[in-house]
């Protein structure tokens, strides 16, 4: 976007309202998670199946 | 003897009785054809001309309409050029009648033994045909032409008809006028042009084709042998003088364009606007002859600079497949700023930017940012983000496993940074734990239409709805204007052949999203440009930016969506065949939104 901003001021982004606060907050069981093992299957999983794998994604 | 003397008679009486019949016959069906053919009002078709496509600060983009034509009265057309073409087409214009006897004689003696057509139709001949008939070469058309050129000299002065003929009559190259065809063959306006310019105009109007040099030496060989017999033509009738023609040099004439007015991306940019302007209910009359007059929101420098981006740096494609797509709109407003629909509109008609799809891939995971920051979620909350995990999909009721790209470990890693490096091992439970409908909600609040299917589910956040380019740059205007959603347009304004308006656009505007919930999704996606997937491209912007990479499943869609409180852009490279990879192009291993499409976003 160089070129077509080009000789349009350079305007800041409005500060970070820091929804939740600043500090850390952790989350890390915030679902609940099954054995990692699973997705690594090779074969189908047994009841209950697993759903489509989304593979890569960035 | 007396057989032969008689059938002598016979002979003479038979012919008598044909020539005279065939003369009361004709004259029956030249009176019948004077009192039925109806001659359209001439003026509205020499007033017609195409539909003007405007950038916003008023420079021509391109034209909608069967011909290329720009009407000019008479007067503004040189009398050496009007001489010329005098010269060439028809010396007594002024001084005969609306026919030549003599050459629709030889045209239906030729016509009659299946001969090509022959010339010698009159100036006002000549227009009647233009303007009113169809190419096809008949006796019956022929006659209605010598029909309607009567007629016409009965309604209209020579003056009146010459400047109609001069306005429609065909030079080539697509264009159609004395004023198109001196912007097209050596880019000046009429009145500017030289004798010598004036010469060649009047030569190639015989044949056009046949005397462009653009085809071949031998053609411009041809013109010149033309040319030289104009010049000769308006010496002989005092027109010039012999030592004004004798100075004349052939001029230089442009090259031809070897495109139609669709050809290249701008095609795509008139194809969408005639599409608006049919859904905004201008008919295909209006459009192909109306004259009117379109301002768009495209900005000439922000265009250009799309294509010029695009062009330098999309790598070659070797399966000759690949498709690449820009849209910029301006945040608050909705306006169109450029758009990249393709390459080339003759060779696929299908809008990169507003018809095709494609998976977006993580394009989508501030929708699910955004559930989160309004559910009081903070940027700063930590997550686990080591791959592979599995997730129990309270919805489907189904262990749901998701992976990192390159299966990278972000072990306790907080939501700002999951954003930055688009882990999705956070982006899963982050959706499972806001809610996948809330996500699509946000998403639709953003812009991203109705017709894009979602489906409530952990994996919504990584995109694998499949939107169009304009969809997700319209969502991403909205985060750069703070939370307004505006409804994407091109067109601004539109006026008629008389300038008055027709249709004047109104921004369609509304507050979707609170500013502090904005304020710090923007803080979350600067991070994709500074330290994260799309930091590398963008090491040398010189702005505050933010966005979000997009790769999809096997690489086969990369998007880069960014934005500058000024504007915001999506670019994105897909092929025809979703299920091919982009991997190999421009010699990369793995292409993903954070290469060339937030390469071209940097450029543009």
């Amino acid at each position: 976007m160089k070129n077509a901003l080009k000789g349009q001021p350079v305007l800041p982004f409005p500060p970070a309202a820091n929804i939740g606060g600043t500090d850390p907050v952790p989350m890390q069981n915030a679902v609940p998670t099954l054995d990692p093992a699973l997705a690594q299957s090779p074969t189908p999983i047994p009841h209950p199946a697993p759903a489509k794998t989304p593979a890569k994604k960035k | 003897m007396i057989d032969r003397e008689n059938l002598r008679t016979w002979f003479i009486r038979g012919t008598i009785f044909t020539l005279g019949g065939g003369f009361v016959l004709f004259s029956f069906l030249f009176v019948y054809a004077y009192f039925t053919v109806h001659i359209p009002d001439p003026n509205a078709y020499v007033n017609s001309q195409a539909t003007v496509i405007e950038y916003a600060d008023g420079t021509p983009i391109g034209r909608i309409g069967a011909e290329d034509r720009v009407s000019v009265p008479l007067a503004s057309v040189p009398l050496n050029l009007r001489h010329a073409i005098m010269a060439a087409e028809d010396k007594n214009f002024y001084n005969e009648h609306a026919f030549s006897p003599t050459g629709i004689i030889r045209a239906l003696y030729h016509n009659l033994l299946g001969g090509s057509l022959q010339g010698g139709s009159t100036i006002t001949q000549q227009y009647a045909k233009t303007a009113f008939l169809t190419p096809q070469r008949s006796i019956q058309r022929k006659i209605k032409e010598i029909v309607i050129a009567v007629k016409l000299e009965q309604q209209q002065s020579k003056d009146q008809i010459f400047e109609n003929y001069l306005n429609t009559i065909y030079f080539g190259r697509g264009s159609y006028g004395v004023q198109t065809a001196s912007d097209v063959f050596f880019n000046r306006h009429v009145d500017q042009l030289t004798i010598s310019q004036d010469a060649v105009l009047a030569s190639v109007l015989n044949a056009p084709g046949y005397y462009d040099p653009a085809n071949g030496p031998q053609y411009l060989a041809r013109l010149k042998a033309r040319w030289q017999y104009v010049l000769d033509g308006m010496v002989k009738e005092n027109w010039i003088t012999k030592q004004q023609a004798a100075k004349q040099v052939f001029p230089d004439i442009q090259p031809r364009v070897a495109s139609g007015s669709l050809a290249g991306p701008k095609g795509y940019v008139i194809s969408w606007v005639e599409n608006q302007l049919q859904t905004l209910g201008f008919t295909q009359d209006q459009l192909q002859q109306g004259g009117l007059v379109v301002k768009t929101t495209l900005e000439k420098q922000a265009q250009e600079a799309a294509v010029d981006a695009v062009s330098k740096r999309t790598p070659v494609d070797k399966q000759g497949n690949l498709r690449v797509a820009l849209v910029s709109i301006r945040p608050g407003t909705g306006e169109v700023v450029a758009m990249y629909g393709g390459q080339d509109y003759l060779k696929s008609q299908l809008n990169n930017a507003t018809q095709a799809i494609a998976e977006a891939g993580s394009s989508f995971k501030p929708f699910a940012l955004i559930a989160a920051l309004q559910q009081g979620i903070s940027l700063q909350s930590v997550w686990d983000g080591t791959s592979p995990q599995v997730f129990f999909d309270p919805g489907s009721q189904t262990p749901y496993s998701v992976f990192n790209y390159g299966s990278e470990q972000f072990p306790n890693v907080s939501l700002l940074n999951a954003t930055a490096h688009s882990v999705n091992t956070v982006f899963v439970p982050l959706t499972i734990k806001v809610g996948p409908q809330n996500v699509i909600d946000v998403a639709r609040q953003a812009g991203i239409p109705q017709s894009v299917a979602m489906v409530a589910g952990p994996s919504v956040a990584l995109g694998v709805a499949s939107p169009h380019v304009i969809d997700l740059a319209t969502a991403y205007a909205t985060f750069a204007a703070q939370g307004i959603y505006a409804k994407p347009y091109i067109i601004s304004e539109v006026l008629g052949n008389n300038q008055g308006v027709l249709f004047q656009s109104q921004v369609q505007a509304q507050k979707v999203f609170d500013p502090n919930v904005m304020a710090d999704l923007t803080t979350a996606l600067q991070g994709v440009t500074t330290k994260g997937t799309a930091a590398a491209a963008l090491a040398d912007f010189p702005r505050p930016s933010a966005g979000k990479t997009g790769t999809t499943t096997d690489n086969a869609a990369a998007w880069f969506n960014g934005y500058t409180p000024q504007l915001a852009t999506t670019v994105a490279l897909f092929r025809d065949d979703a299920t091919q990879t982009l991997n190999g192009i421009g010699g990369l291993n793995a292409v993903t939104g954070g290469s060339f499409p937030a390469r071209i976003w940097s450029l543009i």
